[in-house]
């Protein structure tokens, strides 16, 4: 008798999974793993460069290897930002569409952006 | 959702103040919220002045007392009176916690009552519990074994047994889930931190077969992964319990189930 009042509360009353959920948080802690070290080769980068000129700047990034490290971290800061923006909009604003959308065309606006300036640069 | 601005007829007045009898010792001011849905007015703040040798240690003794011989009209919720039923769950000095285990003499000063935060009241410091339920009935907590009954008890290892330790003494008193931000904003989607940890209680537990559904129903946005680690959770429990490291555990096992 318990069990199946229970079982007709729960079905009755609660939310049904959306069976997502899993996959967005461990990307959450990849990124995250993947910016450190990214962050820190990006640091340690500039420190060379430090003085040097936008010559050696352009160089450093005419380095296939150099110039996908600074794609990889433009693309994941941008898609772990995005990631943030959206937990913060379903904490706040869960049920409005236009604010997921408004984050999601900030974030696609600022991997544009990024990945643009990279190109400039790569193409100078 | 996040609201901005507060729903009508929300904001506390200041309410009556009870003097204490003249030549009272020892007084004690309790500031006690009052609300009743059913008079249309404004929840207040009434003031009660009690002399505290006139009772026992405990806060639940302070209002019983105050019921009794100061305002028959305050509405709590009590029964055991030793911590274990989780009946006269409130907030207290800004802190949830429970009235019966909390002594009038770890405060200074004025004591505020409140009920548990961010629940409908039903009247006073008695909060309607019954979407805290429903999401207590929707983790079926109750053994779901494949394996046909035995003879005598489902017999475990000392170590399978251990892994419930933490879990299995919550007592379902609600002050974890109404201390939690992502509860307040989202406790319509977001099981909270009381469920998930009676969720964990059942998949840790080595005699439960329904482990991967048990972890399919919880894969969702709302009603796992609002968990921020935030740990007010764990910070209040008054048993001790720490509920965000249950969610934790959730999550790391869910990618793998």
């Amino acid at each position: 008798m318990v069990d199946s009042y229970l079982r007709e509360r729960s079905s009755k009353d609660w939310k049904k999974s959306e069976k997502h959920g899993a996959a967005e948080w461990l990307a959450e802690r990849w990124t995250s793993i993947a910016l450190i070290v990214l962050t820190g080769w990006a640091l340690w980068s500039a420190y060379g460069l430090m003085g040097q000129g936008y010559d050696a700047a352009l160089a450093f990034l005419r380095l296939p290897l150099n110039a996908g490290l600074m794609a990889l971290t433009f693309v994941i800061t941008v898609w772990h930002t995005y990631m943030g923006l959206n937990a913060n909009v379903l904490d706040y604003f869960p049920n409005s569409r236009l604010i997921k959308l408004v984050s999601f065309i900030f974030c696609l606006l600022l991997l544009i952006a990024a990945l643009g300036g990279l190109f400039l640069a790569f193409k100078v | 959702m996040v609201e901005l601005t507060l729903p009508k007829r929300s904001q506390i007045k200041t309410g009556k103040r009870y003097k204490a009898p003249s030549g009272a010792k020892n007084v004690r001011v309790y500031k006690i919220y009052r609300f009743d849905p059913e008079t249309g007015e404004n929840p207040r703040w009434d003031k009660y002045e009690v002399d505290s040798k006139a009772h026992g240690p405990m806060l639940l003794d302070s209002l019983i007392y105050i019921k009794n011989n100061v305002d028959s009209t305050l509405s709590f919720r009590r029964s055991c009176r030793e911590g274990i039923c989780g009946s006269c769950a409130m907030n207290i000095g800004g802190r949830n916690t429970l009235a019966c285990t909390k002594g009038h003499d770890e405060f200074s000063g004025e004591i505020t009552i409140a009920p548990l935060p961010h629940m409908p009241v039903v009247k006073d410091l008695v909060p309607d519990l019954s979407g805290f339920y429903a999401q207590y009935a929707s983790v079926e907590p109750y053994l779901q074994s494949t394996t046909p009954d035995p003879e005598k008890e489902r017999l475990q290892t000392p170590a399978s047994r251990d892994k419930l330790d933490g879990l299995y003494e919550c007592i379902l008193c609600a002050c974890c889930s109404t201390s939690c931000p992502s509860y307040w904003w989202n406790q319509d989607k977001y099981l909270g931190p009381a469920a998930l940890l009676q969720a964990y209680r059942w998949i840790a537990d080595s005699r439960d077969d329904k482990t991967k559904q048990r972890l399919e129903s919880l894969e969702d946005p709302f009603k796992l992964y609002r968990c921020h680690t935030i740990m007010n959770c764990a910070q209040v429990c008054p048993k001790g319990l720490n509920p965000a490291k249950a969610i934790a555990e959730i999550k790391k096992m869910m990618p793998a189930k």
